[in-house]
């Protein structure tokens, strides 16, 4: 068959075009760049899943010697500041055990870290919100207190950021056509990707407000334009060269550290490198969402599904956009059923953004 | 701080370098010598991106400080081809697929050829126990048994 075809790849076993590299140590990724000059930076993180932040005091920090620039939220752009922005440095409130709250560069990733040992930061504790059945109960403690399910404010804020349904037919009537009707909850904990590579950037930016990062990523025109909105810089001032990439299978589909290094490096008019350890890849990058799932089927004696309902409740993280929708949609999409009803709940809580 | 002068040999070739003594040696490999194949995965131990040689030893270079490099000889993934030809585990992890997004190779070729230069005909679970200290995310391990075991037997084969 393949020689009737004339196929030119199928059967072959052709070696990866990156792979040589990838063997001798030669690829670079993230963390590999480095450019004449380069400063590095490291990121102060909340000791709190939960936390009012009254007050930061850079100063000590600044004092050190080799400390080139420090920053907190107040130093990006607040108006129109989106989730990202404040995930990428916290405002009022550090919103999980590793919110990035503040940021220094120095001449050394060492001298950076024991920089961050002298900011002062006022933290207020509240309770942390850390599991579905605490976001969704009455009376809860509100992740974000202006958070209205839907965007609907004439009922009170909630940790539910969005609830979305799917209903089909007349599940009443068909759970009563049932021979047989099984109902059952399943908890699935937060796991987290899990690549080797921790997230890494250089940034550097000239005196007319251009950047370049290199970054790795899975995708570079996302990053420039995250990294542009967050800064209210233009796209067009940015230019990101992606690394090889050591893994990320969702979780390097957003930005975390690109933002901070092009600051830092617009105060200190040097190219400012940031590299994650395997701590803060675990408590403050996109995990996948812990879910709570109720399934209800109702089916006669011969296998027909007579009726199903599936209530799906997903962790947001601290932010909504939870891939509830996706979970909707293909929940009860391989049957064929007449009488459905799905519920999907995206839910706050005091714990990293998922991603993926 | 005050940098401590290291006198090492990397891959055959002498070295000198200045080191914070809190500095590992996998710092001192990537960041004062330049040599970035050995990578960091976790910085503790437990993924073994980073894995060298260290006077013929098999040592996470992680945990190991700069400054013990001295007088010592340490072979990093850089130094595992011939100029002109792949060592052969190389050729293998290539021609079984062994990596994908290759963060983790440089450390199980370094941990692989080790095993091979000790024992030239290990079965899969030695080969399986030796690179337990070696994390891979992407291939699922199975390509990299196989391309161990299969240069074990071209190994074999051409001496
Ligand atoms: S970086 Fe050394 S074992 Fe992971
Ligand atoms: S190839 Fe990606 S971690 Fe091994």
């Amino acid at each position: 068959m393949a020689e009737a075809l004339d196929l030119k790849a199928i059967g072959t076993r052709p070696i990866r075009p990156d792979g040589v590299d990838k063997v001798t140590g030669r690829a670079n990724f993230g963390a590999d760049m480095a450019l004449p000059g380069m400063i590095h930076a490291k990121v102060l993180r909340s000791p709190y899943a939960h936390a009012r932040i009254k007050s930061i005091d850079l100063s000590k920090a600044l004092e050190l010697d080799g400390v080139f620039a420090a920053i907190c939220g107040r130093d990006l752009p607040q108006e129109g500041a989106n989730d990202l922005s404040i995930n990428i440095l916290a405002r009022e409130k550090a919103l999980y055990h590793g919110h990035a709250v503040a940021a220094v560069a120095a001449s050394s990733a060492a001298l950076a870290d024991r920089a961050l040992d002298l900011i002062e930061v006022d933290y207020e504790e509240l309770d942390p919100v850390l599991t579905i059945d605490d976001a969704i109960a009455n009376g809860a403690t509100l992740v974000n207190e202006n958070m209205y399910t839907n965007g609907d404010r004439s009922q009170p804020p909630s940790n539910v950021a969005a609830q979305q349904k799917f209903e089909r037919g007349d599940v009443d009537k068909g759970f009563s056509e049932a021979d047989v009707v099984v109902e059952e909850e399943y908890r699935v904990p937060t796991a987290h990707q899990g690549y080797i590579e921790p997230h890494a950037c250089i940034a550097d930016i000239n005196e007319a407000g251009r950047a370049t990062v290199w970054c790795c990523t899975q995708g570079q025109f996302d990053v420039r334009s995250m990294t542009a909105g967050v800064l209210n810089k233009k796209v067009s001032d940015i230019k990101v060269i992606p690394s090889e990439i050591g893994g990320g299978f969702g979780g390097k589909t957003t930005i975390y550290l690109e933002p901070v290094a092009v600051k830092l490096s617009e105060m200190s008019g040097r190219p400012v490198k940031m590299v994650m350890n395997r701590e803060e890849v675990f408590r403050a990058t996109g995990p996948t969402s812990a879910t709570l799932c109720r399934i209800k089927v109702g089916a006669k004696r011969d296998g027909t599904i007579t009726a199903a309902t599936a209530w799906l409740a997903y962790e947001a993280g601290a932010f909504p956009g939870a891939p509830v929708g996706p979970g909707c949609m293909s929940v009860l999409a391989p049957y064929n059923l007449e009488n459905l009803r799905i519920e999907g709940l995206d839910v706050l809580v005091n714990k990293p953004k998922v991603a993926a | 701080m005050k940098k401590v002068h290291v006198s090492t040999t990397v891959n055959g070739q002498p070295e000198e370098a200045l080191c914070e003594v809190h500095q590992s040696l996998l710092d001192l490999l990537r960041d004062e010598l330049g040599l970035t194949g050995t990578k960091e995965g976790c910085g503790t131990g437990d993924c073994g991106a980073c894995t060298v040689l260290l006077d013929g030893r098999l040592v996470c270079s992680c945990l190991v400080l700069g400054v013990e490099a001295e007088g010592k000889e340490v072979t990093t993934i850089e130094g595992i081809a011939d100029p002109d030809r792949l060592h052969v585990v190389q050729q293998k992890f290539l021609e079984h697929a062994a990596l994908q997004c290759g963060i983790c190779t440089p450390g199980f070729i370094v941990a692989a050829k080790a095993l091979l230069d000790k024992n030239p005909d290990p079965d899969e679970t030695t080969i399986r126990y030796w690179l337990a200290g070696n994390l891979c995310r992407c291939t699922g391990y199975d390509k990299i048994v196989r391309a161990v075991q299969d240069a074990a037997q071209e190994l074999a084969q051409s001496s």
